[in-house]
């Protein structure tokens, strides 16, 4: 009987954990609603900011929390199937534009890892959390698959890219149209470069064109450094 | 009640195409992951058929709710291992000041290369 009821419990909370994803979801899209989108009120991140909060009141361990959320972390690779359609929709705008943006593509691929660890390394950080922040500017799933490729540690490389979107959700279109990048086609490619899907979430809200460019990037961003960085890494290792 | 089943079609599409590119993922000799090659598989079939109103909507419909799938693991941040936490100007710093520099850089790129579009 009373093993009956510790399953029941765990259940419970698991279903409550769920829940309160939700919830924190749905509490962070009105409240950016309500406060006219203004960005700093990101959803996503004022949605982990108040999980984090009731995680630690209620001293509920984040592992336990994770598991009883997979199913919206799984549902991110059905998610990335999807953008096949806005690519295919306006594949001939994008086939406009080829080559500038395969140029771009390039460069971005290798400047994002870099800034971002150049930073770091100023501030002191550690050669395992340096690691980390290489797969940063990449979506989640794929940067999940790189930093075990690379021995990074995976819990840190996901934060980092998630909270890597949120900056670039937030700041990006206004960064780039301060310094004069203003055309949607141009801003969605390079959120998706910097910011893969959250920037793409973002680019979506300007525009169905601007969403389009956006996942064209965070594909091909995502495939260029999972077939180049592990490799790329490893030649430095033996160089220093 | 037809919406219902219209999400449950078009999921059910997109969750083949990703078993197909796991699948597709474990017998070529890189390493991609799954979810992108069943992206770029789903891609090579619409330029041959159009896709169906149910697919489509789907799609819209999840793209839509990508920062809901990203909150489980944007938590973990705050619970990372006490050695990292105490790196947090460092993270930081290549979060916020990285990906400005990176966007910034990336813009400059793209604008020198597209001159004619770049400012309208």
């Amino acid at each position: 009987m009373n093993l009956f009821n510790a399953d029941l419990m765990e259940l419970f909370i698991a279903a409550s954990l769920l829940v309160l994803t939700l919830c924190a979801y749905f509490t962070g899209l009105w409240a950016f609603q309500k406060a006219q989108h203004f960005s700093l009120l990101h959803p996503l991140m004022s949605s982990c900011l108040l999980i984090a909060a009731l995680l630690y009141s209620f001293d509920i361990d984040y592992t336990r929390y994770q598991q009883a959320n997979s199913a919206f972390y799984w549902l991110l690779g059905p998610a990335t199937i999807a953008l096949a359609i806005p690519l295919n929709r306006e594949f001939e705008r994008i086939r406009a534009l080829a080559q500038p943006l395969l140029m771009t593509l390039l460069f971005g691929a290798i400047a994002a890892p870099l800034c971002a660890v150049t930073l770091a390394y100023l501030f002191g950080a550690e050669p395992l959390t340096l690691l980390s922040l290489t797969p940063k500017s990449v979506t989640t799933p794929i940067a999940l698959g790189i930093a075990k490729e690379i021995g990074a540690l995976g819990e840190l490389s996901a934060g980092v890219v998630i909270f890597t979107g949120v900056v670039g959700a937030i700041a990006g279109p206004k960064l780039l149209s301060l310094i004069g990048v203003k055309d949607e086609r141009l801003q969605g490619f390079t959120l998706g470069i910097n910011a893969h899907g959250v920037g793409t979430a973002r680019a979506f809200d300007i525009s169905p064109l601007c969403g389009a460019f956006s996942s064209l990037a965070l594909g091909l961003t995502g495939v260029l450094t999972a077939l180049t960085l592990p490799t790329l890494l490893l030649w430095l290792e033996k160089a220093f | 009640m037809s919406n219902a089943l219209d999400y449950l079609k078009g999921l059910s599409v997109l969750v083949l195409f990703q078993l197909l590119g796991e699948g597709l993922a474990q017998v070529l000799p890189i390493a991609v992951p799954g979810p992108v090659l069943g992206m770029i598989l789903l891609f090579f079939v619409l330029r041959q058929i159009e896709p169906p109103d149910w697919l489509t909507k789907t799609a819209g419909r999840l793209i839509g709710l990508l920062s809901l799938f990203f909150i489980p693991a944007g938590v973990g941040v705050f619970f990372l291992p006490e050695p990292i936490q105490q790196q947090w100007p460092a993270i930081l710093a290549a979060i916020v000041g990285g990906t400005l520099l990176s966007i910034a850089l990336t813009g400059l790129v793209l604008k020198a290369l597209t001159p004619d579009i770049a400012d309208r």
